[in-house]
């Protein structure tokens, strides 16, 4: 006990002072922004007319555009990854390089508000593709994860002997399945923490996607506030949110590392 | 492991060459490894001995010339490396084990997987028999029964070399002398035609190196045919048939054991062994 309180006095420290903010705010500034009153309201919103009902929907969503798009972004940026790192010999694997970078640098370059913009207003129409906005949104944080988790894979993949893969090819392995069966794998236990972080960023960045109409948490307690006339409540609350939801996967991400760590030593 | 053929021509390099960037660290080298022979490679460090080796198998891709490995030119970018590889061992001198497997998933691995790619392309290749309605190939093997063979054969190495009980433990946990055992049993376990042993012994404890040698020999006796780049003279002396003495990129000398250690004909040669001596 001792020792979670000294791991996690900061977030500790920030649900103490929004909880704080929620209960003593009101009183301070007087009469006007009585906090009772604005706490009874977002009780009837979020109680009464079922409010919660429809947060659950806005958890739904983001967990999982989080979850299905950095499952997309683990496939499409291990795929880049081991692209950028075969020698360019041939021909075909540098136009396949080449691609990779533009990729890379479109998704990199551009705000994801942006890609958002483009892909759910523009280029999905274009291509004749109908789609409920959450998945969209699912599909285009896939992509621009996948050039972040590119970079941070190749790193992991430079990060393993290169003795494994000669190692591999030597007992005639083919390129692929070296990098695949040895060198991902250890690859992956490398970069294990920074994808953790890779995770806890997509969360935040969800927040957006309230942009092409998708409902997320975010989306929620703004349409809550729009509807009461009163942001203070819902916006505090949403901050709380996001935190224990961080923390959560925080504390999720630090007990599969040590797992892992177990795994090499026996 | 067959003896077959003995003096066959196994692998032929011609006009073998290396460079990286403008450094020349192999010189047009011709060179014959005949079957069920054992030559060991000595020099000292920068004569291009190790990348010698390694070019037998493409590990590094020749600047120019040709590998010969059975009559195919490996060298060549058509010709699939990978499944001369097969038949090629390699024992490298810091093991190289895969560290995400356990020891005996080490040594199944490349047997299950080109066992697994036979069958395939042998299903694939009756598809084609059948709708061209000519008599199917007899498919002997299922994926079950090349895994069972595979453990079989990892098992019965790994009691050879006495370390049946590491079979499931990850190789972070053994010692050099264990791993470097394990390697060579794990390229053993292709039924390779000929073995490759890039200083083997180097990056052992001095009281470990016994142990790996031991083996080396052991396999020697079997009729093996091996290609050694080491620093061990008197395991060069007792094992090889021929060794080859390589300085600046090219063979400068060689002969039996004998001819070179006892009675070197070149200053340089003679030098070289006064230091190692």
């Amino acid at each position: 006990m001792k020792q979670f309180f000294k791991k996690h006095w900061m977030d500790i420290l920030v649900v103490c002072a929004v909880v704080g903010l929620l209960v003593f705010g009101g009183i301070e500034i007087g009469d006007r922004f009585s906090f009772n009153k604005k706490w009874t309201v977002f009780v009837r919103y979020f109680v009464k007319n079922n409010g919660y009902k429809e947060l659950l929907i806005g958890m739904k969503n983001t967990a999982l555009i989080a979850v299905v798009g950095l499952a997309i972004g683990i496939v499409i940026g291990t795929l880049i990854a081991v692209i950028k790192v075969i020698p360019p010999y041939k021909k075909p694997t540098r136009y396949a390089q080449t691609v990779c970078n533009v990729y890379v640098a479109f998704f990199r370059g551009t705000p994801i508000v942006v890609q958002l913009l483009v892909g759910y207003y523009i280029l999905l129409p274009l291509m004749g593709i109908k789609l409920p906005s959450v998945w969209s949104c699912v599909l285009i944080f896939g992509l621009n994860s996948g050039a972040y988790i590119s970079e941070i894979m190749r790193g992991g993949i430079n990060s393993v002997d290169p003795g494994q893969m000669e190692a591999a090819r030597a007992v005639g392995l083919p390129f692929p399945v070296a990098m695949l069966k040895i060198v991902v794998p250890q690859a992956i236990k490398n970069i294990l923490p920074t994808l953790g972080n890779e995770f806890i960023a997509l969360i935040k960045e969800t927040a957006v996607v309230g942009y092409v109409g998708a409902m997320d948490i975010t989306k929620y307690f703004q349409i809550q506030g729009d509807n009461s006339y009163d942001y203070m409540i819902p916006y505090l609350v949403m901050a709380l949110f996001y935190i224990i939801v961080v923390a959560a996967i925080a504390a999720l991400v630090k007990l599969m590392e040590r797992r892992l760590a177990k795994n090499e030593r026996h | 492991m067959s003896v077959t053929e003995k003096g066959k021509v196994l692998i032929e390099t011609k006009g073998l060459t290396k460079c990286y960037g403008t450094l020349t660290v192999l010189d047009h080298i011709d060179e014959v490894i005949r079957n069920g022979e054992k030559v060991a490679i000595i020099g000292p460090s920068g004569s291009g001995k190790s990348t010698f080796l390694r070019c037998l198998n493409c590990m590094e891709d020749p600047t120019a010339g040709s590998i010969y490995f059975e009559g195919v030119d490996l060298a060549d970018m058509h010709v699939n490396i990978n499944t001369h590889r097969e038949h090629i061992g390699m024992v490298f001198q810091q093991f190289n084990l895969f560290n995400n497997k356990t020891v005996l998933q080490n040594i199944m691995l490349a047997p299950v997987y080109v066992g697994i790619r036979n069958l395939r392309r042998l299903k694939w290749k009756n598809f084609w028999l059948k709708l061209a309605r000519k008599p199917l190939l007899p498919v002997e093997t299922s994926k079950a029964g090349i895994v069972a063979s595979a453990r079989a054969k990892a098992e019965e190495l790994l009691s050879r070399i006495g370390l049946s009980d590491k079979a499931d433990k990850y190789p972070s946990t053994l010692s050099g002398g264990q791993k470097q055992r394990i390697a060579i049993v794990r390229a053993l376990a292709m039924n390779p035609k000929v073995m490759l042993f890039d200083e083997p012994t180097s990056a052992l404890d001095p009281e470990m190196v016994g142990e790996v040698l031991d083996l080396i020999k052991q396999l020697a006796t079997t009729g093996m045919t091996m290609v050694i780049v080491t620093h061990e003279m008197g395991f060069a002396r007792e094992v090889a048939d021929r060794v080859l003495f390589m300085e600046g990129g090219v063979i400068a000398e060689q002969g039996t054991p004998d001819e070179v250690f006892n009675h070197p004909k070149s200053e340089r040669l003679k030098n070289f062994l006064s230091k190692v001596l």
